[in-house]
């Protein structure tokens, strides 16, 4: 699994949640859709306060690609066909997320793989989408993306325990962030680990750590936390996926927030599920 | 004889076309009639990372009708939507609708910075001490003034 809707006040998008060191053959392909659930009522402010606000829901239906361009260049394409986002006391804003391409390049292909990824991703969601309180006339800008450019460059690394059916990957990013209406995004950094066994040569099983921080002093002023401004926190996560016809595979995913790194800054804070299915064409 | 028709046409046509329209005054009911007095006042403490800021005054115009006023320097957070404006006895928002909300007095909501005026017909009760910006939809509170 390989996702996370990292939900700041209203939403940041899904993002690439683990990355490993491998590439992919070439001309070999995977493919994964994936509906993602959230919801909750415990939202971490920017200075990290603790509040309790109305029940904020989403849900995210992603399209994840990944193709081998040759052994050591990778293609990725990373797009939440459309997301649903709602209080309980609102209507739904909907609209597609914004598309991430990602090429990841094979630096070192032996014993501990190394790639190194560039991801830009492009504001192709609703920059600005309000949802109608269903009790009063207050409207509520929900988006479905944050509006800006950025770029995210990650450094990854992996290693298979073979012929014990286990691996583990190390990564560590950093988010180039620039402007929405004249607000500047501060940079952040998000660091990776990803451990996985595969049981009864069936199931793999996988845990997951996950960090993320700002770069920077919080600005002043207008600070656009709707827009995922000083999102911090620490995730952790386990799943599964079984193949259950030759090349398809049914994936399971939850996730939790925790201040253990990092302590939950601008974010809401529940359980984050998913469900998928995926598809990978082998060599 | 021409000529002089043509004049009395020329005078006649100026005479009607120069008359003065009947002149409309409107008068918005939601803002001070004449001069607004303050009678407290107070600055915006801005709340779970917002912006919000200026000054918010609480007094009544030449006819003695109630007005809260923000002034130009007022600004909050509006990418979120609509800002919500409440009275309250307190720098909290306490809400008790069981009860008809005694600590709050709902004033009305705004949508940009600068300055805005809230009617108060009838007057707030004298209890009403703080102006609250309050996000409705996600109850959150994005600033407070105390009015002194």
């Amino acid at each position: 699994m390989k996702f996370i809707c990292s939900i700041a006040f209203v939403l940041v998008g899904c993002s690439a949640f683990s990355q490993s060191g491998w590439t992919r053959p070439k001309n070999t392909y995977f493919v994964k859709t994936s509906i993602n659930l959230f919801n909750s009522s415990t939202y971490y402010n920017l200075d990290g306060e603790k509040l309790t606000t109305t029940e904020f829901r989403q849900q995210a239906l992603t399209l994840y690609g990944e193709y081998g361009i040759t052994d050591r260049l990778t293609g990725i394409i990373n797009f939440p066909m459309i997301k649903l986002n709602s209080y309980v006391n609102t209507d739904v804003a909907a609209g597609i997320g914004d598309l991430k391409l990602e090429v990841k390049y094979a630096l070192l292909r032996k014993n501990i793989p190394l790639t190194i990824s560039v991801a830009p991703e492009l504001p192709t969601g609703s920059k600005n989408n309000y949802a109608q309180n269903t009790t009063s006339t207050d409207q509520i800008n929900l988006p479905t993306g944050d509006g800006e450019f950025n770029v995210w460059t990650t450094l990854a690394a992996s290693h298979s325990f073979y012929p014990v059916p286990a691996y583990i990957s190390i990564s560590t990013a950093y988010n180039f962030r620039t402007q929405y209406n004249g607000f500047s995004f501060r940079d952040q950094s998000k660091s990776n680990l990803e451990v996985g066994y595969k049981l009864l040569d069936a199931v793999w099983f996988n845990a997951t750590l996950s960090a993320q921080t700002s770069i920077g002093a919080k600005p002043s002023g207008i600070t656009e936390f709707i827009r995922g401004e000083g999102t911090e926190f620490t995730a952790l996560g386990i799943g599964a996926s079984y193949e259950f016809v030759k090349g398809w595979s049914v994936a399971l995913q939850g996730w939790g927030y925790s201040d253990l790194l990092f302590s939950r800054k601008n974010i809401y804070s529940a359980p984050t599920y998913s469900i998928g299915v995926f598809y990978e064409l082998k060599k | 004889m021409k000529k002089l028709l043509l004049a009395i046409v020329v005078i006649v046509v100026g005479m009607t076309s120069c008359s003065k329209d009947a002149v409309t005054v409107t008068v918005d009911s939601s803002k001070p009639d004449g001069t607004f007095t303050s009678a407290k006042s107070g600055t915006f403490v801005a709340q779970n990372g917002t912006p919000s800021a200026g000054t918010a005054q609480l007094g009544t115009d030449s006819k003695g009708i109630q007005f809260l006023k923000f002034g130009s320097d007022f600004k909050t957070e509006f990418g979120t939507g609509t800002v919500t404006v409440y009275l309250s006895t307190s720098m909290t928002f306490v809400a008790d609708p069981g009860k008809g909300n005694p600590a709050l007095k709902l004033v009305g909501s705004v949508s940009k910075a600068g300055e805005a005026y809230f009617k108060l017909d009838p007057a707030a009760d004298a209890k009403f001490t703080y102006v609250i910006l309050w996000c409705g939809t996600a109850n959150i509170p994005f600033g407070n003034a105390k009015l002194q």
